[in-house]
């Protein structure tokens, strides 16, 4: 994956120039927080206004797709964007952050004489010393 | 006095979190001393900027480093968790860069923006450097010359 500074390089200047002067209200460090924020910065996007998002998104687009694409070219492209969008659902579902405490653990055993603990290969200092 | 003292105390009431002095000394401001002061604000906080980026902050340098903004970004987050109403991170960001090589990031956004957003990055600076809040003359001093720099393509009249 590229470093999110060349990622960005594309909108640095050009869209700027392209977008800016037709629509004043066009922030193209905006556009720039949109390719980071699918790179390695998340959090960027919650700086862009949800009903500017798709504007940016598809000012970004025009810069990366070739206009020369065929229709077939194109369909698989978004094939490959569901496929990645299911992954990236699949992937959070699963995540331990998002699993509630204790659900994909194994249940601690409740037999008396047996301590509950999270590591139990880890020595005791205290039983050693 | 001269317009010059008017910003210069302006800015030094907002270092030094006097809010209600600056909004008295902006009272006094003309139309034109509204958008000067912006760039007061501005060339103070290069000023202030070049002991984290380098120096040149205004005067060519460039690229900013970007690791350093983005450390500089976490910083500005933490500083500012909470803060009602939130500020706009991208806008901080497109300050710094716009003293860096970038001033294209600046158009968008209104002398509003800009004054709010430079004046997070001076607060964060001043904090984090405390012998720019104490030794404000010469903090001036530079910014004077920069800002000439700006105005009339030289550093001296």
């Amino acid at each position: 994956m590229p470093p999110p500074a060349c990622a960005a390089t594309p909108p640095k200047r050009c869209l700027h120039d392209k977008h800016f002067i037709a629509n004043p209200s066009f922030i193209a460090l905006r556009a720039e927080a949109m390719i980071r924020s699918v790179c390695q910065e998340p959090t960027l996007i919650l700086e862009i206004p949800n009903n500017e998002q798709p504007g940016y998104i598809w000012s970004v687009l025009c810069e990366l797709i070739d206009p020369s694409a065929t229709d077939a070219a194109l369909a698989e492209r978004f094939d490959e964007a569901e496929r990645a969008h299911l992954d990236l659902i699949a992937d959070a579902v699963e995540s331990p952050l998002l699993t509630p405490r204790g659900a994909g653990r194994p249940a601690p055993s409740t037999q008396p004489g047996e301590p509950v603990t999270a590591e139990p290969a880890l020595p005791n200092p205290k039983e050693t010393a | 006095m001269k317009p010059e003292d008017l910003h210069r105390d302006h800015v030094s009431a907002l270092v030094a979190g006097d809010l209600e002095t600056a909004a008295t000394i902006r009272r006094q401001f003309s139309a034109n001393d509204r958008s000067f002061a912006v760039d007061y604000l501005r060339g103070t906080t290069a000023i202030c900027l070049e002991y984290r980026f380098g120096p040149g902050a205004g005067l060519g340098a460039g690229p900013v480093d970007h690791d350093e903004l983005a450390s500089f970004m976490t910083e500005v987050r933490e500083t500012t968790r909470g803060a009602e109403p939130p500020p706009d991170y991208l806008a901080i960001e497109a300050v710094v860069r716009s003293l860096y090589g970038e001033p294209h990031l600046l158009e968008p956004l209104t002398d509003h923006q800009r004054s709010q957003a430079l004046y997070s990055v001076l607060l964060l600076q001043t904090r984090r450097f405390p012998w720019l809040a104490t030794n404000l003359d010469h903090t001036f001093g530079r910014a004077k010359l920069l800002i000439t720099t700006w105005i009339l393509g030289r550093p001296t009249a």
